[in-house]
Formats: structure tokens, sequence, C-alpha cells
């Protein structure tokens, strides 16, 4: 007996159609601090001057200050097709932002934005309590159906609370993230002979690779004190990532309903300052076919930067170069 | 307070229960608080950072006296049945200290607040009715599980805060917990371990919890209880209603749609 495949196509979104922008201010201090164009923000010791830093945890709370903008060539008519002809997109969608923590799942409360109402001129306020949230903290928006419609065309979404159209992220950092051997890379001792450092699984398409290092080594590298071994990490980081990145594109079997690879998605997504959506239509190609390979050339590369922009490389290692010329 | 900064691995490596020497391998099954006390601070390589206040010890010993009246008061009713209890009694103390969801990821400290104070506790709920009926391994897994915590978010006491900062409501308090906690304690039916596992378990975004206190409501506190599994699809479909945000969607919308059952 064959089997067929039945592809049931979802209901028609449209994404990315307004932008969010935002600052953090933090009242007690009188400070504050734009978010980026690439829509994240390291809070943790962000560099007031060149001698101040600010450490978040040293305040209860902080207050969020977002702007909603179209993006430019859109507008509300811009979601007619998809709504029913009848339909006014400014009587049967709005927008809704919140503010939401997915390491301990605090959620601010939600803010409903009429669509006719949106201008550059439009602000929203939120206030974060520290106490709640760790790591990171996501502003995130949606545009929804907020009337029940009539199930008579497949692609038009009629449900009410139908997410027609999610805006990109805004992402704040608030928490020193230790991301190797942390939730993202899994990381062990091993007994791999006379090497210092392994990585297995490389074939496996399901599961992550996992590090190996030397049992010898344990000892040491357990520890966070030790200069050396922050030095052979972070040489070795870009490494590793690489590999993961080689497997996510190449032998990966992307899965997103599995956390391990969500996680990896969204590590890349991260450090390579690419959307997620990207990165996953890199991953669908036709594995190794020219495309495929341009393209991880050119994420790999993003990497490399990235990952010396986002961990401040640069004066990590100028610190464990001036300790050593101590 | 005080926490360990061993990370789990470490106590696998020493204290994983092994089913081939169930009886040998008795550090959690003794009851004895301090000989569990003394046997991990003497593993090599322990390391206990931080320090415990008074406050800290006074709300711990008040945690503990309202287990006791609770266990004396409710001597027909099985542990398990009380756990909506135990997640008020936590909950309401904890809170004392200002403590919040920041602090949920700190596993070291609940390990060290469970190892430390709660192995009678741990015994009683998980781990009794297993030794009685001379399942060793099997209790000392559960004892372990809960102590330990392989799976972080079992740890005895943190179990129970979270599920507290779950429904735990500002403005109406604890009125939600204690109508499921009696629900738990009179009906011998009813998916309360499955709306646990789901609560500390899964991510579950919304705005005051509205999403985890409409489910629980709908499934356990009306006439008719939503069994475990039920409880599970339920669940299953919340998960997988990716492409709609039901923060605020009315309680008739989940009933319809998410908490499909025969109520």
């Amino acid at each position: 007996m064959s089997e067929r495949i039945i592809k049931i196509e979802p209901y028609k979104t449209y994404d990315d159609i307004i932008k969010l922008s935002g600052k953090v201010s933090i009242s007690d201090i009188n400070l504050e601090i734009g978010i980026p164009e690439n829509r994240t923000l390291n809070l943790y010791k962000y560099e007031i001057s060149d001698s101040v830093q600010f450490i978040p945890r040293e305040h209860e709370s902080l207050e969020i200050k977002i702007n909603l903008n179209w993006r430019k060539d859109f507008q509300i008519s811009t979601f007619n097709s998809i709504l029913l002809d009848s339909e006014n997109p400014a009587e049967v969608l709005a927008l809704r932002v919140q503010i939401q923590c997915e390491k301990t799942r605090w959620c601010s409360e939600q803010k409903k934005i009429d669509l006719s109402t949106i201008t550059n001129r439009t602000l929203l306020n939120f206030q974060i309590p520290l106490n709640e949230v760790k790591n990171f903290i996501r502003v995130v928006a949606f545009i929804t159906r907020e009337i029940e419609g009539p199930n008579t065309v497949l692609n038009i979404p009629t449900s009410s609370l139908s997410i027609v159209s999610t805006c990109k992220d805004l992402s704040i950092q608030i928490d020193e993230i230790k991301e190797i051997g942390g939730e993202y890379l899994p990381i062990s001792p091993g007994n791999i002979g006379d090497l210092a450092f392994d990585m297995q699984g490389l074939e496996n398409p399901f599961e992550l690779p996992r590090i190996l290092y030397s049992e010898e080594l344990k000892e040491f590298l357990t520890r966070d004190d030790l200069s050396s071994v922050n030095a052979s990490i972070l040489t070795a980081l870009f490494y590793f990532l690489d590999q993961y990145l080689k497997w996510t594109i190449f032998i990966c079997r992307l899965d997103l309903n599995d956390k391990h690879h969500k996680s990896i998605i969204d590590l890349f997504s991260g450090y390579c300052n690419i959307s997620k959506e990207e990165l996953i239509a890199v991953i669908e190609k036709d594995k190794f076919c020219p495309e495929q390979t341009l393209s991880y050339l050119d994420v790999s590369n993003k990497l490399f930067k990235g990952l010396q922009l986002q961990n401040k490389y640069k004066r990590e290692l100028k610190n464990l170069f001036k300790q050593d010329a101590k | 307070m005080k926490k360990y900064s061993n990370g789990i691995d470490f106590f696998k490596n020493y204290l994983t229960p092994k089913r081939d020497e169930p009886l040998t391998w008795n550090t959690f099954n003794t009851k004895n608080q301090i000989k569990l006390i003394s046997t991990i601070d003497s593993l090599p390589g322990v390391n206990v950072e931080g320090e415990i206040s008074q406050t800290e010890i006074e709300i711990i010993l008040q945690i503990k006296q309202e287990i006791e009246l609770l266990k004396s008061t409710y001597t027909e009713v099985s542990p398990d049945r009380l756990d909506i209890d135990l997640a008020i009694i936590f909950h309401r103390n904890l809170k004392k200290l200002r403590w919040g969801r920041f602090q949920i990821e700190d596993y070291g400290m609940w390990r060290w607040l469970s190892i430390n104070f709660f192995l009678t506790e741990v015994f009683w709920r998980w781990g009794e009715d297993e030794f009685q009926k001379r399942k060793y391994y099997e209790s000392s897994k559960s004892c372990y599980d809960r102590l330990i915590g392989e799976r972080s978010r079992r740890l005895f006491p943190l179990r129970y805060f979270i599920t507290g900062e779950r429904l735990y409501d500002t403005h109406f308090g604890y009125s939600l917990l204690e109508k499921l906690a009696e629900k738990s304690r009179e009906e011998r039916s009813g998916g309360f371990g499955n709306l646990f596992n789901n609560l500390t378990e899964t991510k579950l975004i919304s705005p005051n919890e509205y999403t985890s206190k409409t489910m629980s409501k709908i499934l356990l506190t009306g006439n008719k209880l939503a069994s475990n599994n039920d409880v599970q699809y339920a669940f299953v479909r919340y998960n997988a209603y990716r492409r709609r945000l039901l923060n605020y969607a009315s309680e008739s919308i989940f009933e319809r749609e998410i908490c499909l059952f025969n109520s």
C-alpha cells in the first residue's frame, strides 16, 4: 500500500508589518538606554561611560518604553488580503503587546492597541519587576483577529485570537549568560585518550552532538576562576560553534518541536544577527546544494564576528593578557 | 540562603540509587535527616556557598510545622491528595522572604533547602508507600528525585512554590488553590498529578498566569473532574494552538477548544 502525504497549507499571515523600537529607562539614576537597530540590547554590565557600568540587579525594576511604527510601504489596508472581503482591518484586528521572560515564565500585562491609532508617536510603557525575570526578557507583539468570522475561506483565519501577523521581537539581556556547558550545548568529561577535546555524534541528524573534554582536565575545566581555562574555552568556542553550525545546516533534520533544536536556532540567530526564519530557510534548502554551502559560508562569517562582539571578546582577551602580563 | 555550587552531575555521580543494591543503598530511606546531611557533606568536592539567616530558618520551621499540622488533620487522606495544600504552605511562607520567580532557577539553593530540611516530608509524600510494600529501590528513587532533583523543577519545595506562583492571584489570593485543595482532598479521582506536572514544567506564558488559572479552574474545580489523561490532552491541545494567542480568551473558548472533557 502506498503512502500519500496530504499537505494542508496553514492560513495566510503577514509578518513584520509593524516595527517595534524603544528604550529602557531607570528612573532612580535618571538613565535611558536605547534598544539598538538589531533589536538586541545587552544590559548586563552595560557601559554607561569608560569606567562606569550599569548593573541591572542593583535596581528593583526597569521601565521599558516601546514605540510602534508601520514599516515603510505598509499600512492598515495591507491586512485586507488576509481578511474576508467585507471586513475592515481596523474593526477586526488589533495589536497585542506584552513583555515576557521565557526563563521564569513571567509575563507583563498585555496592551491591546487599535490598529488605526498606531502612529510614530504611539508609546507604550511597561514596568518590569526584576525579581520576576532572569537572563533575557522579550518584547513580543502580535496582530490578532478579534472577531470570529464565518468559516468560508480555507486560507483566511476566522477564529478569534488567530495570529495574523507577528512582529520581530526586541530582546533585552539582564544577566550574564553562560552558554557553553549551560542550557544550549551539551559538554561533559569523557575518556578520549590523548585528546583534550572531542566532538561526538556529528553524524546523528536528530540529537545535538556532544562536546567531550578529557577526564584528566575535569578538575580544572569545572573551575571558573582560572584565566588559562577561560582563555582555552574562549579560543575553542569558535571551533565548537562552527561545528555546531555545520551540523545544524548540513546534517540536522530540524524539528522545531524539539527543545534542543529550537535552542540552537535561537543561539545562532542571536550570534549571527539573522532572523530565525532566515536561518531555518538555509537549513531547509537541499542538503549540500551550492546555495546552501554559500549561505553557510556567509552565516559562518557572521557567527565569527557576532561571537566576538556579543561576548565582548576583545575586552575579555585584553583582561586575560593584562593578568598574564602582571 | 545557602546553596550547593556543585551541579546536578556531581550529585548524580555519587547518589543515584542502584536497582541491584536497594538495601545497602539507603541514604534516602533512613528518615534520619542528620545522617543524610552528614553523608552529603562528606562527599569529596561538595561545596556549599552563602549563609542562612535567622528569618529564613524561622520560615522553614514554620513550613515544617504547618506540614505536620496538615498530616495530623487529614490522617485519612493519602499524601498525594494533599499536594495543593503543600503548594499553599510553601508559597505563602516563602513569599514572606520576598522570593519571586528570579529564585526559581537557583536550583543549587532549592537542592540545599530540600536536602537539609525536608527528608521526613519527602519520605512521607513520595517514599513511604513504596517502602511499606518493600519496593526499596522505587522508594529510594522517588526520594532521590525530590531531594536531589534530576529534573530540577521536581525538587520538593520548588515544585510546590512554582505551583503557588502559577495559581496565586494578587486580587483573589489563594482562593483558586483552596478550592483545588478541597476538591483534591475530597475526591478520589481527578488529574491533579498531571496538573502539577504541567504547571511546573510547561512554558504557559500569559499575563497574570491567566492560562494556568483558567485551565486549572475549568479542569478541576467543577462538578466532574478531568482525569489525568484529560488534563494531559488539554495541555497538549493548548501547546498545539501556537497560531492563536489565547492569553485572554474567554473561558468558553477554553471549554470548547482546549479543556475538552465530559463535564
